[in-house]
């Protein structure tokens, strides 16, 4: 994904520990991104108005105000900007209330470092020019399916779908990352918070119940696919509306 | 709660005996008197004959009625005095389970960031080893793996539920069926009741309570010598309190017995675990989620010969 002729894309850090800044921006250039550094919330805010910055990587714990503070004033000022959050990983909670709030994803510290750059990736590959991410937005709508994030609802033409609490979050985070490969040890984490040794299948429990009331056949599916070996991915393309 | 509150909790609980004890005394020689004096006015017209033996059946009578008047008292506050004994107990305990994960979490919290700086740090190494390098990598794996388990169980102990009529039996099938795939040399069995009736739901978070009967059932696959087997059995127990039970029992290692209280608690692990994999907090998972549904948990178990562990679920 490295384009000799353009520079990598512009990620602004804000993280106030040196232990982890220290060996985590040379990382991010080996991989091919440029950095800006920030070690406090409100310099965080400023740096990310900046025009040239394309994606933000913001610690939740920091001096000032935290990572998701300045998530909630950047999208309540309208801005678009993919963020992704450096998470303490506490309950499934914590985790639903970042993705409301507009974070495009999340990982959990301490993280694998190749995760992270493929999730970031994975977030500048959907990004649209001038529109909103699909997280900044309330209204997410794929085909005939359409899910109020707001208000927590689900659509499918206009019959409301019943879903558990759970469903509905597999369902928001389906329709944040389509078209990307999601493991069961990933959906396991956003949905519970955390990995049992054993004990996928109660992702393989939640992705059938939205099989069920989408109506998808697991053999040739419209809405989900499952990804032999890997894991799951939403096929249908997905449109944000109305921003926050 | 301080063993000051335990013993006024205990006082405050006996001195309705104490209270009672006078005004009876004092009840009954009001009436006594008020007889006499009455007897003993001008209302001699109304003629009564005190014959003796009916006298003597009436001051039995009453003496009898304050017996097991008092008898009834005390027991009522020795009951209620044990009631409040419990009560006690049961805070301190719950006090100290938070007070302990509250610890856990913030260990795992100040963890974090070390870990993370040596796993980005281990990314970074150049001109070294590729063996050295790995074998530190998988090192920095265990450490957020166990901090990742602590972490777990901090969650588990105050998250939401998300509460359903759940089927267990369904999701007994459903662990076995998992199970299957992760040992050949075990057999693992599924013993479920067909009649007169299937088993109850109970209410419940599905996924936790598959989580939970998973951990005992891994476990039970872990610690089984090949060849062994793994019966998963439940029924249905009227009480009161009316309940399911799950016995998930082995032929495996087991546990020692001075080790039996040990296993249930967080990243504790038997002698007979060495050498095994996993951190240690199945068990503790597995308390945790009983409890919060309303349950008890308990095992039995013989070294050398296996170990059953019983989970009741209130319906």
């Amino acid at each position: 994904m490295i384009d000799a002729d353009r520079p990598g894309p512009l990620v602004l850090l804000a993280e106030d520990d040196a232990a982890v800044s220290g060996p985590l921006v040379p990382l991010l250039e080996r991989s091919g991104f440029r950095v800006r550094l920030v070690e406090n919330g409100l310099d965080a805010l400023a740096a990310a108005a900046q025009p040239d910055v394309e994606l933000c990587l913001f610690d939740v714990l920091m001096p000032g105000i935290d990572g998701r503070e300045a998530l909630r004033r950047l999208r309540s000022r309208g801005s678009h900007v993919p963020i992704v959050l450096l998470t303490e990983a506490g309950g499934a909670s914590e985790r639903a209330m970042a993705l409301e709030e507009g974070a495009d994803d999340y990982v959990n510290k301490p993280f694998d470092p190749a995760e992270l750059v493929a999730r970031m990736r994975a977030v500048l590959r959907r990004v649209r020019p001038g529109a909103p991410t699909l997280a900044a937005s309330s209204v997410l709508q794929a085909g005939e399916l359409r899910l109020d994030r707001v208000a927590r609802r689900a659509h499918l033409r206009d019959r409301e779908l019943t879903l558990t609490p759970r469903g509905l979050l597999l369902l928001d985070y389906l329709l944040l990352h389509p078209d990307e490969v999601l493991t069961r040890d990933r959906l396991l984490n956003v949905l519970w918070g955390y990995d049992f040794p054993v004990g996928t299948r109660a992702v393989d429990n939640r992705v059938a119940e939205l099989r069920k009331a989408l109506g998808d056949d697991s053999g040739t599916p419209r809405w989900i696919e499952t990804v032999a070996g890997a894991g799951y991915r939403f096929l249908p393309e997905v449109v944000g509306q109305v921003a926050r | 709660m301080s063993p000051v509150g335990e013993e006024r909790a205990e006082r405050g609980a006996m001195s309705p005996v104490r209270r009672w004890w006078p005004l009876l005394a004092g009840g009954l020689v009001l009436v006594a008197a008020a007889v006499v004096w009455w007897i003993n006015t001008d209302h001699r017209r109304v003629y009564l004959e005190f014959e003796p033996a009916l006298s003597i059946l009436v001051v039995g009578a009453l003496v009898i009625a304050a017996v097991v008047l008092l008898q009834r008292q005390s027991r009522r506050s020795r009951q209620r005095e044990a009631e409040a004994v419990a009560r006690v107990r049961a805070e301190a305990a719950a006090v100290h389970r938070h007070d302990r994960l509250q610890l856990l979490s913030r260990l795992d919290h100040e963890l974090k960031n070390p870990l993370t700086a040596l796993r980005l740090g281990l990314a970074g190494v150049t001109g070294a080893e590729p063996a050295a390098v790995q074998t530190l990598s998988d090192q920095v794996d265990r450490l957020s793996r166990l901090t990742g388990d602590l972490r777990k169980l901090a969650a588990l102990e105050s998250g939401p539920l998300d509460l359903v009529q759940v089927d267990l039996s369904q999701v007994l099938a459903e662990v076995v069926a998992d199970v299957g795939d992760f040992d050949d040399s075990v057999r693992v069995e599924l013993n479920l009741p067909r009649g007169p009736w299937p088993l109850p739901t109970v209410r419940g978070d599905r996924d936790l309570l598959q989580a939970a009967v998973m951990n005992v059932v891994v476990n039970a696959v872990k610690f089984s010598r090949p060849g062994g087997l793994v019966e998963v059995r439940a029924r249905e127990e009227p009480g009161p309190p009316h309940r399911v039970v799950v016995e998930i029992a082995d032929t495996g290692v087991g546990i020692a017995p001075d080790e039996v209280e040990l296993v249930w608690q967080e990243l504790a692990r038997g002698r007979q675990a060495h050498g095994r994999p996993g951190t240690g907090i199945g068990l503790a998972l597995v308390q945790i989620v009983v409890r919060r549904h309303g349950g008890r948990s308990f095992l039995r178990s013989r070294l050398g010969a296996g170990t059953v562990v019983t989970l009741e679920l209130p319906v």
